[in-house]
C-alpha cells in the first residue's frame, strides 16, 4: 500500500479540505476589529479570546442555543431535511448547491451546522427543546428549511432525538472514502484546535463508520425517508447527483449557477497518516464499507480503490442509496 | 518533560495553568514537548532493564477503562508472585493508543517490550484503559504480543458512562460531541469485543463483569489466574477489601491527557441518579440492543448486577 505523505491539498470541487469552522470563528467581530494578526494566531489561543468574550462556535459548549428572531414573513416549524453527515465529505458544498433552489429558504447568518441536537445526549429533551430546535429554521411559507451537521451521524443518541424532533424529516448522508475522510477529518479537527490526543484521533476514526451509523438511524427513519450519496459520484457528476437530491426532496429539478465551484478550500497539507497505519485503517473499515454497500448498492466501489476488493454482499432489503 | 521547557513548566504554578481552556493546555504540552501520557506525541523512555530481568512483549493484557476498575484488577493480578510488578502503569497505559496514524513496525514493537521487563518465569502485565474502545489498539496488540492472553471487564454501561464523562470533563466546554462519543461509545463493548475476537483468539480471552470482580474478588482472581496460566493456590490472601465500583472510579488515576485533573482532590462522579429521568430512559434504550447482542456473546453475563441500564419490569 502507498504511503500518503502531505502534500498541498488538491481543490476538488466542494472541497473537503477546508476550515469552514475557522472561517465562522474568524467571522466574529474581534476577527474584523483585529483583522489579520488574529488569524495567524493557533486555533487554541484564538478560541480562548473569543470564548473571553463570550463568543461561541455553534458545536462549542458555550454557544448559546436560543433560536434566532423571526423575520416578518417568516415561519418555523421541523426541518424538511437535514443532512447529518459525514465530516469532510463535501457536506458545505452540497448544501450550498442545495439552498439555491429557490423552493429551499436560508436565511443567511444562521449556520449550516446547528449542532442542537449533538448535546442532548445526557440532558433532558421536552416540548420546550423541540420547539426550539424548530425555531432554528424560519422559512417563508411554501419553501423547505433545513440543515446539516456531519456529526450527527457518528453520535447514536441524535437519531431518536430527531425522530422525535422531526419525525417526518428527510434524511440526507454525504459518505467520502473512509480513509480520504480520515485523512481530511483529523487534519480539519487539529486545524481547529482539537487537542493533540487518541481522544480527538478516536472521534475521527469513529467518524468513518458510515453503515453503523445509518443502521442506526434505519431504527428510527423508513429506509424511503434516508438518501445516501457517495461524495465521488457528487464529484464526477454533481449535475445528476443533485437532481437525484432534489427529487428526494420532492422539489423541482433546478440548476444552479456553478456546480463545481470550490468550497472551503484551504491550504497546506493534510496529517501524515503512515503506510502501515493506513493498512490498518483499511482493514478496519473493510466490513463497514461492505455492509455500507449493502445498504446503498448504487455505491461505485471503483471510486474507492482501497476498498474495490470488497465483495458485495446481497442487497439489503433497506436500500437507502441514490437509485 | 526536559530541558528548559520543563524547567520554565515546572516555575508555572499549578493553580494557573488548570485555569487554562483544555484545548490550550494540550497545545501548550504539544508545542513545549510536554506530552503526557495520553497525547499524540507523547515519547517516554523505557525503564533501564535490572541484572537479571529480560523483557519481551506483555503475557497478560487487561483491556477496560477507568470506569470499570480494570486499573485496580490489574494490580490484583499482580500481587501473584508469578507476576512481575506492574511497574509504572500510567504511564504505560496509553502507550498502544498513540500509533493510530503512526507505523508499528518491530522497531516499535521492540521498544514497547521493553516497558515489560519481568525475571526469568515471571509474566509480565499491561493496562490498556482504551485498548477496547479504540479499534486500532487490538490490532496493535494482536501484532505484538499474539500470545498474550486477554483480560476484558465490562461495567454497566450507564454506571460507567457518568464516570467516564466526570473523567473527561476537561473537553465538555470545547467538544461536548467528542466529550460525549467518547464516553457513550465505551458502552457498546459488542462492537468493540467483536473486533477483539477478530484480532485475538476466542481461547485468549476471558471476559469477565466488573461488579462480580467486585463482589467475588476470590473467585473472579482465580478465574483470571487460570486464564492467565497462573497457579491460583499460589496466590497470597487479599489483605485489603477490593473497593466498591464507585471507590474505584472516583479514586483511580491516568487514563486521561490531563493527570492533574484526575488527582483533583474531591472529584466526584456524575452518578447516573444525576441523569434526568428522561435522559436516563433514553440511554437505556439505546443500550437496549447492545445490552441483547453483549448477552448473546457473553451468556454468563448477570444482568442483575446492571440495574441502572437493565431496570426491573
Amino acid at each position: 500500500m502507498a504511503c500518503i505523505r502531505p502534500a498541498p491539498e488538491v481543490p476538488l470541487p466542494g472541497s473537503l479540505s477546508s476550515v469552514e469552522r475557522c472561517e465562522n470563528l474568524t467571522d466574529m467581530p474581534l476577527s474584523r476589529v483585529v483583522g489579520a494578526p488574529f488569524r495567524r494566531l493557533p486555533p487554541t489561543v484564538r478560541s480562548a479570546l473569543l470564548h473571553a468574550r463570550g463568543d461561541y462556535a455553534p458545536w462549542e459548549g458555550g454557544f448559546d442555543q436560543q433560536p434566532p428572531i423571526l423575520m416578518p414573513g417568516e415561519v418555523v416549524g421541523p426541518p424538511d431535511f437535514v443532512g447529518v453527515g459525514i465530516q469532510k465529505a463535501g457536506t458545505s458544498w452540497w448544501f450550498d448547491l442545495l439552498v439555491e433552489h429557490p423552493g429551499v429558504y436560508d436565511r443567511p447568518g444562521i449556520p449550516k451546522e446547528r449542532h442542537f441536537l449533538t448535546r442532548y445526549g445526557i440532558a433532558p429533551f421536552g416540548p420546550d427543546d423541540v420547539a426550539r430546535y424548530h425555531g432554528w429554521f424560519p422559512r417563508r411559507p411554501g419553501t423547505l428549511a433545513g440543515e446539516w451537521t456531519p456529526d450527527y451521524l457518528p453520535y447514536p443518541w441524535v437519531a431518536p432525538l430527531l425522530a422525535a424532533a422531526a419525525p417526518d424529516a428527510k434524511i440526507l448522508v454525504l459518505v467520502r472514502e473512509p480513509i480520504d475522510r480520515f485523512r481530511s477529518g483529523l487534519t480539519f479537527r487539529r486545524r481547529m484546535g482539537a487537542p493533540p490526543t487518541s481522544v480527538t484521533v478516536a472521534d475521527a476514526v469513529r467518524q468513518g463508520f458510515a453503515a453503523r451509523g445509518i443502521r442506526q438511524l434505519l431504527n428510527f427513519f423508513p429506509s424511503d425517508q434516508i438518501l445516501v450519496l457517495q461524495y465521488e459520484q457528487c464529484r464526477d457528476d454533481p449535475a445528476g447527483q443533485l437532481a437525484t437530491t432534489f427529487d428526494f426532496l420532492g422539489l423541482d429539478p433546478f440548476e444552479p449557477t456553478e456546480l463545481r465551484r470550490e468550497v472551503n478550500v484551504s491550504g497546506g497539507g493534510k496529517v501524515d497518516l503512515d503506510g502501515d497505519a493506513e493498512a490498518r485503517l483499511v482493514a478496519l473499515y473493510r466490513d463497514d464499507v461492505a455492509d455500507l454497500v449493502r445498504l446503498a448498492p448504487s455505491f461505485d466501489l471503483s471510486l474507492w480503490p482501497r476498498f474495490a476488493d470488497v465483495a458485495r454482499g446481497h442487497q439489503d432489503e433497506s436500500g437507502v442509496g441514490a437509485s | 518533560m526536559t530541558g528548559w521547557a520543563g524547567r520554565l513548566a515546572g516555575m508555572v504554578p499549578a493553580p494557573l495553568t488548570r485555569r487554562l481552556p483544555n484545548d490550550l493546555r494540550a497545545d501548550f504540552r504539544d508545542r513545549l514537548g510536554l506530552e503526557v501520557p495520553g497525547d499524540l506525541g507523547f515519547r517516554a523512555v523505557p525503564p533501564g532493564q535490572r541484572f537479571g530481568e529480560e523483557v519481551g512483549p506483555p503475557d497478560v493484557v487487561v483491556l477496560g477503562s477507568v470506569a470499570t476498575g480494570a486499573r485496580r484488577w490489574t494490580e490484583l493480578i499482580a500481587d501473584h508472585p508469578g507476576v512481575a510488578g506492574v511497574g509504572d502503569l500510567d504511564t504505560k497505559a496509553h502507550l498502544l493508543a498513540r500509533f493510530a496514524t503512526d507505523r508499528f513496525g518491530p522497531e516499535e514493537a521492540a521498544s514497547f517490550a521493553r516497558w515489560f521487563p519481568r525475571r526469568s518465569g515471571q509474566l509480565a502485565i499491561h493496562w490498556s484503559p482504551d485498548g477496547l474502545a479504540y479499534p486500532w489498539v487490538p490490532t496493535l496488540l494482536a501484532r505484538t504480543a499474539p500470545d498474550a492472553r486477554v483480560v476484558v471487564l465490562l461495567g454497566d454501561p450507564i454506571d460507567c458512562l457518568g464516570s467516564d464523562l466526570n473523567r473527561t470533563d476537561d473537553l465538555r466546554a470545547s467538544h461536548p460531541g467528542t466529550w460525549l462519543i467518547d464516553a457513550v461509545d465505551r458502552g457498546f463493548a459488542s462492537v468493540h469485543l467483536e473486533h477483539l475476537r477478530r484480532c485475538v483468539p476466542d481461547d485468549q480471552i476471558l471476559i469477565l463483569q466488573s461488579e462480580r470482580c467486585m463482589t467475588e474478588p476470590g473467585q473472579q482472581l482465580a478465574r483470571t489466574d487460570t486464564h492467565a496460566g497462573l497457579d491460583p493456590a499460589s496466590r497470597p490472601p487479599l489483605t485489603t477489601p477490593v473497593p466498591s465500583m464507585a471507590q474505584l472510579r472516583v479514586g483511580e488515576r491516568g487514563t486521561t491527557a490531563s493527570p492533574r485533573r484526575v488527582r483533583r482532590p474531591g472529584a466526584v462522579q456524575p452518578a447516573p441518579d444525576g441523569f434526568d429521568d428522561g435522559a436516563l430512559a433514553r440511554l437505556r434504550q439505546l443500550y437496549a440492543g447492545e445490552v441483547e447482542r453483549l448477552v448473546a456473546l457473553v451468556p454468563d453475563l448477570d444482568l442483575s448486577l446492571w440495574r441502572t441500564t437493565v431496570p426491573l419490569e
